[in-house]
């Protein structure tokens, strides 16, 4: 088995507070606090949030160039998740779109960004989202449901629209997420009508090989413009850990719709992307049944394809 | 001494009976399995038992790979807290 010529982590985020508001931060801590107290060590749930809120201050991307040196990942797609509608952040959206081109501008070449707007901004949400494409360059949309509408409401026709103008991909958050914001529309099925309206556009479920998997593998295999993302896949719920499960996700005929993504910097901040790189390509990994067609496209060529880039060195 | 008592705080963290032994060179993650919970709940009983601040040296501490960093790190802030 040969690494791939260039690994491309098809998900990942700008590990920096002044992109997330603290409300998303404070959902992630009120889980953490029932599981230290049950460990016999409670902490308040505003003390994790701000312990989360302070490692997160890698605002211009460097950390995560070193992450992605020291593991073998030549690109990654940055996802910019738009929170701002639904905490009614001081954050704005063109703000943290900036950050991402300022962030670009120092390391050339390493990213790609798929913008989030939340399509309730409406026309304003619109044109900004369409400026992100023409004046910043930015290669794909990301929608995240979770705050508070379906993938396929008509509401957000207008993005997929601009998507289906322009050639670029949309990811769409599937799964539960921070506490503080909606499940239901979390459901990989949500995209059905979407996918089936807007053919042109390819759509790829964030986490869906992690998360409501099965639904998932059924939008991939029936669905023909629907993909999904493996990340964050070393917090799988699995028996067997995220080796078995991968393992079995790579054996089911749908290696052309997957693509491999981390999640950075959720879950893998303290433990970094390099240990999870070595265990993926490791002669005994997940990856050992796989023919070089299949791991080149998960791990590569198959995300530059859908934002209709070359694939190489 | 910070090796000693900090060891004992990993050992409360890692609570599991088939932890291995806390050594210096212990790895947080690839030895001991620590979570991002385990780590938050290891800041919190550092911070009460060296009566220290950790919030402005997060990104250093998650930059921290063994027991015996982190207890050289836990000196240095301690000292300079004096």
């Amino acid at each position: 088995m040969q690494r791939p010529p260039a690994i491309i982590d098809a998900h990942c985020h700008l590990a920096s507070n002044r992109c997330v508001p603290r409300e998303f931060f404070a959902g992630v801590a009120a889980n953490m606090a029932r599981s230290s107290a049950f460990q016999g060590v409670p902490v308040s749930v505003d003390k994790i949030t701000q312990m989360l809120w302070l490692q997160h201050e890698d605002h211009m991307g460097d950390k995560l160039v070193a992450q992605m040196d020291e593991a073998g990942i030549a690109r990654a797609v940055l996802l910019v998740p738009d929170f701002t509608y639904v905490f009614k952040s001081p954050i704005d959206i063109e703000s943290i779109a900036r950050q991402h081109v300022t962030v670009r501008e120092r390391h050339p070449d390493r990213f790609w960004v798929f913008q989030g707007v939340d399509p309730r901004w409406g026309k304003e949400g619109f044109d900004l989202f369409e400026r992100a494409v023409t004046e910043f360059g930015f290669e794909g949309l990301k929608l995240y449901p979770p705050c508070g509408f379906s993938p396929s409401s008509e509401i957000v026709f207008p993005l997929y629209e601009i998507c289906r103008r322009h050639r670029l991909p949309v990811l769409v958050h599937t799964g539960p997420t921070s506490p503080t914001l909606d499940f239901t529309f979390a459901d990989p099925y949500l995209i059905d009508k979407a996918a089936r309206e807007f053919p042109e556009v390819n759509f790829i479920l964030g986490h869906g090989g992690v998360n409501l998997v099965e639904q998932a593998k059924l939008m991939c295999k029936y669905r023909p413009n629907v993909y999904l993302d493996i990340s964050p896949f070393p917090v799988v719920l699995c028996d067997g850990g995220w080796p078995q499960h991968l393992t079995s996700l790579f054996a089911q005929g749908l290696n052309h719709k997957i693509v491999f993504g981390t999640d950075w910097p959720v879950h893998s901040l303290q433990t970094g992307v390099r240990p999870l790189m070595d265990e993926l390509f490791s002669e005994r990994g997940p990856l050992r049944a796989l023919e070089q067609r299949s791991i080149d496209g998960i791990f590569g060529r198959s995300i530059a394809e859908l934002v209709g880039k070359p694939y190489g060195n | 001494m910070t090796m000693e008592r900090l060891a004992q705080i990993v050992n409360r963290v890692v609570s599991s009976p088939r932890a291995p032994e806390v050594r210096e060179s212990s790895r947080f993650v690839e030895d001991l399995g620590f979570s991002s919970v385990n780590a938050i709940m290891l800041i919190a009983l550092i911070e009460q038992e060296f009566e220290i601040d950790l919030e402005q040296h997060m990104t250093q501490l998650m930059q921290i790979q063994t027991v015996g960093g982190a207890a050289d790190y836990i000196s240095s802030v301690a000292a300079d807290a004096k």
